[in-house]
C-alpha cells in the first residue's frame, strides 16, 4: 500500500530531512509513526499523502504517485491534521459537503462514533472546541472507510475519557483492507491500539517493527536495582529503573516510550 | 491518464455542491455589500448631482463598480490557498486539478460577467424607484432644456452604443484579461494576492510602454514596418489585433494559473 524507496528530502536550502529513506507497509495495520521534534514526520505523512512532492519518484501510495493527486487517489485517502480549519458550518453541512466524495462512507458508523464522543450533530463547528473539533474529525476520518486514513498528532487536545473513546473506536472502526498511520508524541494515547512502530530519527528509519517481534524479543520490566545481564538499556524510574532486556517470549508489555528513548540513543535492536 | 481523472461532470457537480455548502455564507455577503454599495452609491449621487445625474453617470458608476467588484472577486479566487491549513483540506479533495481550476474560472470570470451587470442593474433601479418616491424641489431641476426627474435607472446601450464598433469587443477582452491576471495572481501568492498581482502586472506594463515610449518616442528608432503599419491598418483591424493578442494572454495566464495550482504544495 506504501512504498518509499531511497527518499531525499529536504525544504529548500535547508539540510537534508530524509536521507536514503525506505520502507514499505501493507494493509492491515495500525502505525505509530514516531520522531523526536523535528525529525519529520508531519512531513513524511504529507509526502504519503501528496500534500509535499517527492523527488524521483520515490513514493508510491496505493499504486500511484501520490503527488499527483489524481481523484481515485484522493477517495481513498484521508488525512487528519494536527492544525486544521474547517468552514464556519455545521456539522450536518459539512458532512454533506464533503461525505459524497468518499465511495465507502458510512453514515451509521459516524452517528455511532459521534455518539461515542459525545458530539451534537446539530453543533455549528467554527462554535465548537478544538477537542470536539478534532474529534469530530477523527469520527469523519474512519467513516470514510479510506483504504488509508493517516492521523497527525490525533489525541492533541483530546480530553482523558476521549482518549479511551479514541482508541476504542480506532480498534473497532477498521477492516482488514485499510492502513492507518498515526504520528505522535503521546506515546502513551497509543499504546494499546498500534500494532506496528515505525521510528524516525536523524533522516532515517530507526526501527520498523510489529508490536508482536517486539514483544517476543524483548522485556520491559521495572527492577528496584540494576544487575549484571542482558541490560539493552535503563532509565531511572520512581520505583527503580525501567530495563529494556533482550529476552525471547518474555510476554511483558511493550513500553513503547522505554523503547523510543532506547532506540534514539542509539541503542541497536536486531 | 484516464479522461475521468482528468474531468468528470458528476465530480465537478460534487465539487460545486461542497463549494456552494462551505462557501454560500461568504458569497451572500460579498454580493450583498456589493449590491448594498450600489445601492448607496446611487442614492447618494441622484441626491447630491441631481441636476445633472443622466446615463453617463450611471455607465461611469457602473464601469468603476464592474472593475472594482470583478478584481476584488478574481482576487478572492482559491481563497483556501490563503493558509496553509485550508491549503491541505482543499488539495485532499478528490477532485482534479482540472475540475478545481474550472470551477474557479466559471465562478470568478464567467458568473461574474453576467451576475455583476444583472445586479448592478437590479440594485440600481431599486435606487432610481426610491430616489423617485422621495421628489424635493431640486429634484425638478431642468438642464438645457432637459428635466432630469423623475430619474430612469441605467440603460446599457449606451456602454457600446457611442464607441467605435471592434472597440467594444477589445475593451471587454481587455477587461476579462484584467480579471485573469487577477485570478493567476490568486492561484500564486499566499498573501495579499491582489495588491501583489497589481504591482507585479503595473511593473510588467511600465516596463512595456516605457520601452517601446524610449523607442518610439524618445530614440525615434522607428522600423519601416512600424510606418507602414501605422498607414495601411484601419481601426477594425487594429481593434481586431488588439482582441487577438489580449486573448493570446488571457490563455496563456490561463495555463500559468492551472499549473499553479496544480504544483501547489502545502509545506
Amino acid at each position: 500500500m506504501i512504498e518509499i524507496n531511497n527518499l531525499n528530502f529536504k525544504y529548500g536550502k535547508q539540510a537534508k530531512l530524509f536521507n536514503e529513506l525506505s520502507f514499505s507497509e501493507e494493509a492491515g495495520s495500525i502505525v505509530g509513526l514516531l520522531g523526536k521534534n523535528g525529525a519529520g514526520k508531519s512531513t513524511l505523512l504529507k509526502l504519503l499523502t501528496g500534500l509535499l512532492a517527492a523527488p524521483n519518484n520515490s513514493i508510491q501510495t496505493l499504486g500511484d504517485n501520490p503527488f499527483k493527486r489524481l481523484p481515485r487517489f484522493l477517495e481513498e485517502v484521508y488525512f487528519v491534521p494536527e492544525e486544521y480549519e474547517l468552514p464556519a458550518v455545521k456539522i450536518s453541512e459539512f458532512i454533506q459537503a464533503n461525505a459524497q466524495f468518499y465511495p465507502r462512507f458510512d453514515n451509521e458508523k459516524l452517528h455511532q462514533i459521534m455518539i461515542d464522543f459525545e458530539l451534537d450533530p446539530k453543533s455549528r463547528l467554527s462554535k465548537m472546541s478544538y477537542g470536539q473539533r478534532k474529534k469530530f474529525l477523527i469520527a469523519f476520518a474512519l467513516s470514510t472507510n479510506c483504504k488509508l486514513l493517516v492521523l497527525d498528532e490525533p489525541t492533541n487536545g483530546l480530553d482523558i475519557p476521549s482518549k479511551a473513546v479514541f482508541r476504542k473506536v480506532v480498534a473497532s472502526s477498521l477492516s482488514d483492507d485499510q492502513l492507518v498511520l498515526i504520528s505522535t508524541h503521546q506515546v502513551k494515547d497509543i499504546e494499546n491500539l498500534i500494532d506496528k512502530l515505525l521510528i524516525l530519527d536523524k533522516g532515517c528509519i530507526k526501527m520498523h517493527s510489529s508490536i508482536w517481534e517486539i514483544s517476543e524479543n524483548y522485556s520491559f520490566t521495572t527492577v528496584s536495582q540494576l544487575t549484571e545481564g542482558e541490560i539493552l538499556y535503563s532509565e531511572v524510574a520512581p520505583s527503580g529503573y525501567k530495563v529494556l532486556k533482550k529476552a525471547k517470549r518474555a510476554n511483558t508489555n511493550v513500553d513503547i516510550e522505554l523503547l523510543f528513548n532506547a532506540v534514539t540513543q542509539g541503542v541497536t535492536l536486531n | 491518464m484516464k479522461t475521468n481523472q482528468f474531468f468528470n461532470t458528476k465530480r465537478f457537480v460534487k465539487y460545486t455542491k461542497y463549494s456552494i455548502i462551505s462557501n454560500y455564507r461568504q458569497t451572500l455577503l460579498f454580493w450583498g455589500a456589493i449590491g448594498f454599495a450600489i445601492l448607496a452609491i446611487s442614492l447618494l449621487s441622484m441626491w447630491r448631482i441631481h441636476s445633472s445625474w443622466n446615463n453617463e453617470g450611471w455607465i461611469t458608476l457602473f464601469l468603476l463598480g464592474f472593475y472594482v467588484t470583478g478584481l476584488l472577486n478574481s482576487g478572492f479566487a482559491f481563497k483556501a490557498f490563503r493558509s496553509k491549513e485550508r491549503t491541505i483540506t482543499e488539495l485532499l479533495i478528490p477532485v482534479s486539478t482540472f475540475e478545481r481550476f474550472v470551477y474557479e474560472f466559471i465562478t470568478k470570470i464567467i458568473a461574474f460577467l453576467l451576475l455583476f451587470p444583472t445586479i448592478f442593474y437590479a440594485t440600481s433601479s431599486i435606487a432610481v424607484i426610491f430616489r423617485n418616491a422621495i421628489p424635493t424641489q431640486n429634484s425638478l431641476a431642468t438642464v438645457n432644456g432637459l428635466t432630469t426627474y423623475p430619474f430612469n435607472t441605467i440603460s446599457f446601450e449606451q456602454l457600446s452604443g457611442n464607441l467605435e464598433p471592434g472597440l467594444f469587443g477589445m475593451l471587454l477582452m481587455l477587461s476579462i484579461l484584467v480579471f485573469i491576471l487577477a485570478l493567476a495572481g490568486s492561484a500564486s501568492f499566499r498573501k495579499l494576492p491582489l495588491v501583489k498581482t497589481i504591482v507585479f502586472v503595473g511593473l510588467i506594463l511600465l516596463t512595456g510602454i516605457g520601452y517601446f515610449y524610449l523607442m518610439l518616442e524618445k530614440l525615434h528608432l522607428r522600423h519601416p514596418w512600424v510606418e507602414s503599419l501605422e498607414h495601411n491598418l484601419s481601426a477594425q483591424q487594429g481593434f481586431l489585433i488588439g482582441k487577438l493578442t489580449f486573448a493570446s494572454i488571457a490563455v496563456i495566464a490561463l495555463i500559468f494559473t492551472y499549473f499553479r495550482i496544480k504544483e501547489k504544495e502545502a509545506s
